[in-house]
């Protein structure tokens, strides 16, 4: 007998290992995914909301920016609004900051309840200088988030919020 | 906070700060009223919604506290409750006229806002309505605890 046809032992390994192996790849996948992600990432970092401000009339007094966008979230599209605090600093670079304060969460305001060049938070009065530092000694134990920011057609956009890494 | 495990691991965390419930109080009728107590439920809820995210370190908003008219007058219970287990101050957010003389029977203080018939208005309109509404409440909000603390 010249050729064997493949015996049910092989037939068995040779599908097993092609299971296997599929299974490996389904397990390694994400692995690589997770390993290449900072790019992947970098991607998703770079996706800017547009909002209705002008970019020629900021100041450098923070001025209130809402916008809203969609987004989707597994199955459904939801409809999510977002605030940010917007000036121009020193260096004229626009600063956008994240109202969320670091505490607990709650929304902070410029100059809120009198504060003079604060932000400050009504829950349990935490304060931050103009830059989105935390003035020590009030709850808050970090600064204020970031937003990078773009400009298109003369009006601002925002994207993800970031740590700041002010010191 | 909203009512969800992953915000009561919090709650459980940083009482002292989380300090303040917030109760809808919806009444609800299957008859002659149906529509009108539905759009009072979805005008509080999204009131509601808003001053959470607000205030989201210190306020916890509850489930609805929803009556029938026999059942109406056991809504203190729910604050008597919630001061039991320790939270300083309960706000009951309606927009059922009944309530607006009741903060002693209520055991908490009330905050009335008129209803305004959402209907089928554009969800772009109804969005401004509610953020309009919502931003005057945050002072109200802001006040109750000044006044408590009085
Ligand atoms: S949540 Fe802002 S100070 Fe506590």
């Amino acid at each position: 007998m010249g050729k064997q046809p493949v015996s049910r032992r092989q037939f068995l390994n040779y599908t097993l290992t092609g299971v296997g192996g599929f299974m490996a790849a389904g397990m390694l996948m994400p692995m690589v995914r997770f390993a290449v992600d900072p790019v992947l990432k970098g991607e998703a970092a770079g996706e800017f909301h547009p909002t209705q401000q002008k970019v020629a009339d900021l100041t450098d007094v923070p001025v209130r920016v809402d916008f809203s966008y969609e987004q989707t979230d597994a199955w459904y599209t939801s409809e999510v609004t977002s605030t940010a605090w917007v000036y121009k600093n020193d260096q004229d670079e626009i600063v956008a900051l994240s109202p969320i304060c670091k505490h607990l969460g709650c929304t902070v305001s410029w100059e809120g309840n009198d504060h003079k060049d604060r932000f400050f938070c009504p829950c349990h009065n935490g304060l931050y200088e103009k830059s989105g530092k935390n003035v020590p000694n009030t709850p808050p134990l970090k600064p204020l988030d970031v937003y990078p920011t773009a400009e298109k057609d003369g009006l601002l956009q925002l994207g993800k919020p970031e740590a700041n890494n002010i010191v | 906070m909203n009512w969800n495990g992953k915000d009561a691991v919090l709650v459980e965390q940083q009482k002292q700060y989380i300090d303040t419930v917030i109760i809808p109080l919806v009444p609800v009728d299957f008859g002659a009223e149906f529509k009108r107590s539905a759009e009072q439920y979805e005008f509080v809820g999204l009131l509601a919604d808003f001053l959470e995210r607000q205030f989201k370190g210190r306020i916890v908003v509850t489930p609805p506290y929803a009556y029938v008219p026999e059942t109406a007058d056991k809504a203190p219970l729910w604050s008597e409750r919630a001061q039991l287990a320790g939270f300083k101050h309960v706000f009951f957010l309606t927009s059922d006229p009944a309530w607006r003389q009741s903060e002693d029977e209520l055991q908490g203080a009330v905050i009335f806002v008129p209803p305004v018939p959402l209907g089928d208005m554009e969800e772009s309109i109804k969005r401004s309505l509610i953020a309009d509404q919502a931003k005057q409440l945050v002072n109200r909000v802001v006040d109750k605890w000044q006044e408590n603390f009085e």
